[in-house]
C-alpha cells in the first residue's frame, strides 16, 4: 500500500526524495520504496523519518 | 593447458586483482555503505546465488553420474562460480544494492569491466583463428574460457547501465 502521507509530508515541506534520503542516511530508492510501499522499513528508519519531517509516527506510518 | 590460454588467465586474475585493490580502496575512503533495504536486498541476493550453484553443482553431479560429459572439470567448476557471481551481481544491480548508499554510478568500474569483456572477447576471438579447441571429445574445453568472462562482465555492465537509465527515467516521483 502506498504511503501518501510520507510523501504529502515531504512534499510540504518542500524536500526531494534525495534530500530525505540524505537526511536519513538512507539510498534514495529506498525512500522511493517505502512511498510506493514496497519496502516496510524498520522502527529506527521510521524514527529517523519522523525527526526529519517533524512528524510523529502515527501521523506516518500508523494505519 | 597451453601457454596461450595461462596468459590469459593470469591476465584475468591481473585485471580481478586489479579491480577488487579499485573496490577496496574506495571502500575504504569513501561512504559506499548500504542501508536495511539495501543489505536485506543483498542478502536475498545472496541466497538466489547460493541456491543456484546448488542447484548447478547438484545437476553437473546427476550428470557427471549419468556419464554424460559436455565440459572438462575446471571448466564446470568456472561456470559455477561465474553463474554464482552473475545471478548475484545482477539481483543487486536490479534491487538497487550494488553502489552503496549514494547510488551513484561508478563510470570508472562500468569501463574496466566493458574493457576486460572485450578483452576476453578479442581472446576468444583470436583462439577461434588460432584453431583453438573449443570441444575436446565432445567437452567444453579451456578455449571457452575466455567467452565465459566476456559474456559475464558483458551481462554486468548491462545491467548496470540498463538499470541507471532506468533509474534515471524515474529519478523523482
Amino acid at each position: 500500500m502506498k504511503n501518501l502521507r510520507l510523501k504529502s509530508a515531504r512534499a510540504a515541506l518542500d524536500m526531494s526524495q534525495q534530500n530525505l534520503a540524505d537526511r536519513v542516511g538512507v539510498s534514495r530508492q529506498t525512500i522511493n520504496a517505502i512511498e510506493k510501499g514496497d519496502y516496510n522499513p524498520t522502527i529506527r528508519l521510521c524514527i529517523s523519518i519522523c525527526r526529519v519531517l517533524g512528524k510523529t509516527l502515527d501521523e506516518l506510518f500508523w494505519e | 593447458m597451453n601457454l596461450d590460454n595461462l596468459f590469459a588467465v593470469i591476465i584475468g586474475m591481473v585485471f580481478l586483482a586489479v579491480f577488487a585493490v579499485l573496490v577496496i580502496l574506495k571502500n575504504s575512503y569513501s561512504e559506499s555503505r548500504y542501508d536495511e533495504r539495501q543489505l536485506s536486498a543483498r542478502n536475498n541476493a545472496y541466497k538466489y546465488s547460493f541456491f543456484v550453484l546448488l542447484f548447478y553443482i547438484i545437476l553437473c553431479a546427476v550428470l557427471d553420474v549419468c556419464e554424460i560429459k559436455w565440459a572438462q572439470t575446471y571448466i564446470q567448476m568456472l561456470i559455477g562460480l561465474l553463474l554464482s557471481v552473475v545471478v548475484l551481481t545482477v539481483i543487486c544491480i536490479i534491487k538497487d544494492a550494488y553502489f552503496g548508499v549514494s547510488g551513484k554510478l561508478n563510470v570508472v568500474y562500468v569501463l574496466i569491466l566493458l574493457a576486460v569483456a572485450v578483452l576476453n572477447g578479442c581472446e576468444f576471438i583470436r583462439g577461434i583463428q588460432n584453431g583453438e579447441i573449443l570441444i575436446d571429445n565432445g567437452e567444453l574445453s579451456m578455449g571457452i574460457f575466455p567467452a565465459l568472462l566476456s559474456i559475464v562482465f558483458l551481462a554486468i555492465s548491462v545491467a548496470i547501465m540498463v538499470k541507471y537509465t532506468v533509474n534515471k527515467k524515474h529519478t523523482e516521483d
